[in-house]
């Protein structure tokens, strides 16, 4: 508070000196200059010190007033080496407006010291305001291709029923792609499914590079048989076709393998129901029809509920409500044998999926290539 | 194979079966329905059109405005019988979209708006041949003046057998080949819905396959043929055949020949049973033969032009030979294939040899794809024909060229046969089935189901329970031949939704661990959370990309395993390193954004490296990691953040290493393949073994990868070798209990010496002692003296079991100061 500032209190109480205290002349005013003070003229004064107290707003006025009021060279300090001054009979009742007074000189002074905190408080709070619907500040950000991510939903799923992953290799034996799944050199099913050769079908170990993952059941079969067996292969296969919207020449697959003495085609339904249903939502069922693949005997396609309109028809579905997923069946007895497995004894189910499919299905994507152009823009969308 | 329903129709009941439930039916017991394309009148745009006004006319072609249902549209047209058409006239119309017969053809064409000389016409007004309810193609069809607009023509009361109907797309599964012919398909919607089939045909009744001296083939190969009969006929006369034939062929899609080709097809179509008439008058001789071809024998295909030279066959593909007194015979047909130029039927022909055969599927499979030759007939033959066919085939034929040639005389025939032609029985247990399928089927179901499929069913004596059942096999159903395939057939006739939804009950087997798997996902995971963005390439790249990676080097050891029928010279080979594709995909994108941060896991293929079998490759895992651009995206925030560098990328590798624990990690500079030689190292195990690379890519790599002036910064890790060194645990020592001191030391050392050996005396000479130490700061420059640098280390002192003194920490910086001088001939900075 400066010197200058107009007294709050009023102009009549005021002591001859009445007006603000002065910092830099604390005893000028105090009323020992002047004799004993009466206890009025102590009111007078306490109100006085109040008033100033009431126009100060800031940390520095709080120093200032502090230093000439209650700080041992203040005022009010004043008044209390001044009580010598007072005849005995008033000593009493002096000390009580003096006490009184202080009281309410330090009372009024906390106050204060905190309003003007709470004060500055809520300028610095206002001055930090930000405006946190601006645009936030970009950070580099990584993440997964989404057929990592569905290959791990459906690896945890058929996990979680027990199925543990095998891997086989891309390039394969034509032995273990064909042969020893019941496809002979020369037939018909080979039309089926466009190879990449490595050496002349008729070559010995001739190889390819595998159109299926079908092509690991036997080395499965072998590696982890004759016990029972409940495995998943996941890997990429490839065909050579020309690459369109909805053919790449090469795609991810995940092939279910399980063998046992009970197993049997019901087991298929129930598995890939339980499948579906975690996978596309609690409400799925799922359709089989038959197909025809060599290593299975029966075989079947697989359709689920339509994920986009929910079975009631739209254009994904081409109307029919059903959305083919995948082929599966009874192991082909010829494909156990080969597997070491009796299939007097022994029943397999075996399924296999494509994921680009079922990334397409449960994210409405229409272009197939997109998972091998390795656009951010598009990667982005699956972080 | 398209299967018209108005064909189908007459061999099986189809009244109150709607084309969709069909559709369904046949789709969900595995003979696909690709499409049911409605032609012709069928098709639902083509609808009366109601002419508005002719709006213009230029040589013969004439503009109209119709309304064909949709509003007003341009349509032109030639039609001379429009000549004074004018409002209110109505005629055949096809909307865009509509599909029709080609005239000049007889097959579907879709209608689309054209472009012509004068405007667009929005499609096409109709004759009746388009249109498939006549054969009249000179002018369009006019139609009564009571019609609506946009009527479709399909509801119009039409005289005879009425529009060209719908017909089925049937995508054939090698197991169904017996559906390649209209009455394999009538009794397969037999065996589905239990409707009856009429599979009789008319069939001449003086036609009997005998052997004979005369006609009787020389030699035939039984390997390759099964059943061979001929039928020699004269009295023939070259002709069109009757309009309903030719109706029913162009129904398929087929254009009309002559009388014998058309027979010929029809009965292809009808049975399934292919057969070739060779002009008796232009065989050497009448004794056929079957054998296998001798390499670079000449042939000429009747598909060949006139001045066209014989083919070259090659070795050991079957065909049909005629005794010319040589000892191997002419060939004079590509068995099962294609017949031959010079005997085929021409106008003039009036002897015809019939031949009807069947031939061993593979040897025709092979065949056809040795001289790229594809015909109904291959397409028939490469998936087996039913032997028994073959006198039906013949009497058949006699009897459809009777009706167009009355004078004709079966003179003789030939005969051989080879093949099985009984019923084979297959023993079914129906316990064995209701376990394999799990339902409940009683034998008396399964028993009805097989007999709906027109199989024969008896129970088998020998078991009293009735529960075994003795199924009786045609040799039709050459797809049946165990048990299993028996279940499948019961599953499909009983409906797949008898089938309840089961969970296993096998016990689940041994769970085992599978390291390198689990190694390859924890790698993508973390690479993920050090903010790259996981890429998936082909696996098929070519030997050219991969040598950019050496621009400015010697080229690569070996060469990748390359494909024999790639689908392109750029995806030809099996790539060997993950970084060709990355630094593409960085191209690529670096089209549209500033920054690419990104990763591959995957497998490279390594024909040098021993793989599960002695002729596979080595698959190797490799993390390929490549950063360029700006560490973060620029914003409101930051307008230019700091591009990623180097130590960027040696940051995101040592994090990889430290979060799989890898004790021992070290970089060390290294001059590779496709790094900067000033700006590369490799990533070293404790035991010393090389765990990939990593820097910033040569100038003259960018340059081959069309990325001249980016700093690219790439690694590539040997995931398997990361794998293979991963300890089973880790010590967690509890958090320092005393306090540590923290000390520098500046020293000069020569500028050469790399940081890590610094470092590595350090720790040596400081000892157990030593919380961490690291480099703070590098300065070269006055008053440093040239070739040399001054380096700024910070060392973190401190014991496990008291609070150190400040006077062991100075000994201990004494030490590493005396250490870092002896091996570096380093000194205190003064």
């Amino acid at each position: 508070m400066s010197a200058d500032t107009p007294s709050a209190g009023p102009p009549s109480a005021g002591p001859p000196s009445a007006g603000p205290p002065s910092a830099g002349s604390p005893s000028a005013d105090t009323p020992s200059a002047e004799g004993p003070p009466s206890v009025e003229a102590l009111r007078a004064r306490r109100d006085a010190a109040l008033a100033a107290l009431a126009a100060v707003h800031d940390e520095a006025g709080l120093e200032a007033w502090y230093r000439s009021v209650l700080s041992p060279s203040g005022e009010a300090t004043g008044w209390k080496r001044s009580i010598g001054k007072v005849p005995k009979d008033q000593r009493k009742d002096f000390g009580q407006a003096i006490h009184e007074a202080t009281g309410a000189l330090e009372l009024a002074f906390a106050a204060a010291r905190e309003a003007v905190s709470a004060a500055a408080l809520a300028r610095r709070l206002a001055a930090e305001r930000v405006d946190l619907t601006l645009p936030p500040r970009p950070r580099r950000r990584g993440g997964l291709h989404p057929l990592t991510l569905a290959r791990r939903r459906i690896e945890g799923i058929f996990g979680a029923m027990g199925f543990q992953v095998y891997d086989a290799p891309h390039v394969e034996l034509d032995e273990y792609n064909f042969q020893l799944v019941n496809i002979p050199p020369d037939h018909p099913a080979r039309d089926m499914q466009d190879t990449f050769f490595l050496d002349h079908p008729d070559a010995a170990d001739a190889r390819v590079l595998r159109t299926h993952t079908t092509a690991g059941q036997v080395r499965a079969m072998r590696e982890l048989g004759p016990g029972p067996l409940r495995v998943i292969l996941p890997g990429l296969c490839y065909r050579n076709e020309d690459v369109t919207t909805r053919s790449e020449m090469q795609f991810h697959q995940v092939e279910g393998l399980l063998v046992g003495e009970g197993v049997r085609m019901s087991d298929l339904k129930g598995v890939l129901l339980e499948f579906a249903r975690q996978m596309f939502g609690p409400h799925q069922d799922v359709r089989l029809r038959g197909s025809y693949f060599p290593f299975t005997e029966p075989s079947v396609e697989v359709d689920v509920r339509c994920a986009l309109c929910g079975g009631s028809g739209c254009r994904v579905c081409k109307h029919s409500g059903w959305l083919e997923i995948l082929g599966a069946g009874l192991v082909h007895p010829t494909v156990l044998r080969n597997g070491g497995y009796d299939p007097a004894t022994h029943q397999g189910i075996a399924f296999g999926m494509g994921i680009e499919r079922v990334v397409m299905l449960l994210h409405d994507i229409d272009d197939i290539r997109q998972f091998f152009r390795n656009d951010l823009r598009f990667l982005a969308h699956f972080r | 194979m398209l299967v018209p329903l108005s064909w189908l129709g007459r061999h099986v009941d189809l009244r109150g079966l709607p084309v969709d439930d069909l559709s369904h039916l046949l789709t969900t017991a595995g003979v696909e329905v690709d499409d049911a394309p409605a032609t012709g009148a069928f098709h639902p745009d083509a609808v009366v059109g109601v002419i508005v006004s002719l709006d213009a006319e230029d040589e013969g072609l004439r503009w109209f405005t119709v309304d064909g249902g949709q509003g007003p549209v341009t349509v032109a047209s030639r039609a001379p019988n429009l000549a004074g058409a004018g409002p209110g006239d109505r005629v055949a119309f096809a909307r865009p979209g509509a599909v029709v017969f080609d005239p000049a053809d007889g097959r579907p064409r879709k209608v689309g708006a054209r472009k012509m000389r004068g405007g667009t016409s929005e499609g096409v007004f109709c004759s009746a041949a388009e249109l498939g309810v006549g054969d009249d193609h000179s002018g369009v069809l006019r139609l009564g003046a009571h019609l609506p607009a946009g009527a479709p023509l399909a509801d119009l009361p039409w005289p005879g057998d009425g529009p060209a109907d719908r017909a089925l797309q049937l995508a054939i599964l090698p197991n169904i080949a017996r559906c390649q012919s209209v009455l394999g398909v009538a009794r397969e919607v037999g065996a589905l819905t239990g409707r009856a089939v009429h599979d009789a045909v008319p069939l001449a009744d003086d036609v009997q396959l005998q052997p004979s001296a005369a006609l009787d083939p020389g030699p035939v190969d039984p390997a390759l043929c099964g059943r061979f009969g001929v039928l020699l006929i004269e009295g023939v006369a070259v002709g069109d055949s009757p309009a309903w034939l030719q109706k029913r062929l162009r129904s398929l899609g087929l254009h009309p020949v002559n009388n014998v080709v058309d027979a010929s097809n029809y009965v292809l179509f009808e049975l399934g049973q292919p057969t070739h008439f060779y002009d008796a008058d232009a065989l050497p001789s009448l004794r056929l033969g079957v054998r296998r071809s001798a390499a670079g024998e000449a042939f000429k295909p009747l598909v060949a032009g006139d001045d066209d030279p014989p083919k070259a066959l090659p070795a050991g593909l079957p065909v049909i030979t005629a005794d010319d007194g040589s000892p191997a015979g002419r060939a004079v047909a590509q068995a099962g294939v294609m017949g031959g130029f010079e005997t085929r039927v021409t106008a003039s022909t009036t002897r015809l040899l019939l031949e009807v055969a069947t031939f061993d599927y593979i040897a025709v499979r092979r065949s056809q794809a040795a001289t790229v030759t594809f015909t109904d007939a291959s397409a028939r033959y490469s998936r087996g024909v039913d032997p028994a066919l073959v006198p039906v085939a013949a009497a058949r034929l006699v009897h459809l060229l009777r009706e167009s040639c009355p004078g004709l005389r079966v003179v003789g025939s030939g005969h051989t046969c080879t093949a099985a032609l009984g019923d084979r029985a297959i023993p079914l247990s129906v316990p064995a089935l209701r376990r394999a399928l799990g339902v409940s089927l009683t034998a008396a179901e399964v028993g009805a189901a097989l007999r709906q499929a027109g199989l024969g069913v008896h129970p088998d004596g020998n078991d009293p329970s009735g529960e075994s059942l003795i199924v009786q096999v045609p040799t039709r159903r050459a797809d049946l031949g165990q048990p299993c395939d028996l279940y499948e057939e019961v599953a499909r006739i009983v409906g797949f939704d008898r089938l309840p939804a089961t969970l296993p009950a096998e016990p689940v087997p041994p769970q085992r661990p599978n390291p390198r798997r689990a190694t390859r996902e924890r790698l993508r995971d973390l690479a993920a959370s050090l903010g790259l963005q996981e890429t998936i390439s082909y696996t098929l790249s070519s030997p050219e990309l991969e040598a950019r990676l050496h621009a400015g080097r010697a080229p690569a050891a070996g060469a990748p395993l390359e494909i024999l029928n790639p689908v392109s010279h750029e995806r030809r080979s099996l790539r060997r390193s993950l970084l060709p594709h990355l630094l593409d995909t960085a191209a690529f994108n670096l089209r549209h954004g500033p920054a690419v941060h990104a990763f591959e896991l995957g497998d490279v293929f390594l024909p040098d490296q021993p793989g599960l079998h002695p002729a596979l490759p080595g698959e190797r895992a490799r993390l390929a990691i490549l950063m360029t651009g700006p560490v973060d995206p620029a914003g409101l925030h930051q307008a230019a953040p700091r591009a990623a560098d180097a130590h960027d990328l040696a940051a995101v590798v040592l994090a990889i290493g430290e979060h799989l624990h890898l004790p021992g990690l070290q970089l060390a500079a290294a001059d590779r393949a496709p790094l900067h030689p000033g700006v590369g190292a490799v990533l070293l195990a404790e035991d010393g073994a090389e765990l990939g690379i990593l820097g910033e890519v040569h100038p003259l790599v960018a340059q081959a990868f069309d990325l001249e002036g980016h700093r690219l910064c790439v690694a590539e890790l040997d995931v398997d070798a990361l794998a293979a060194r991963l300890p089973p645990r880790f010590r967690a020592p509890g958090a320092p209990r005393f306090p540590e001191i923290e000390l520098d030391v500046a020293i000069v050392a020569e500028d050469a010496l790399p940081a890590a050996a610094l470092l590595a005396t350090t720790r040596a000479a400081a000892g157990p002692l030593l919380r961490g130490a690291t480099v703070f700061d590098v300065y070269r420059g006055k008053p440093v003296p040239e070739g040399q640098k001054a380096v700024g280390l910070r060392l973190w002192l401190g014991a496990p079991d008291r609070t150190l003194e400040m006077r062991e920490a100075e000994a201990l910086r004494e030490a590493v100061v005396a250490a870092l001088g002896a091996a570096h001939g380093a000194t205190l900075r003064a």
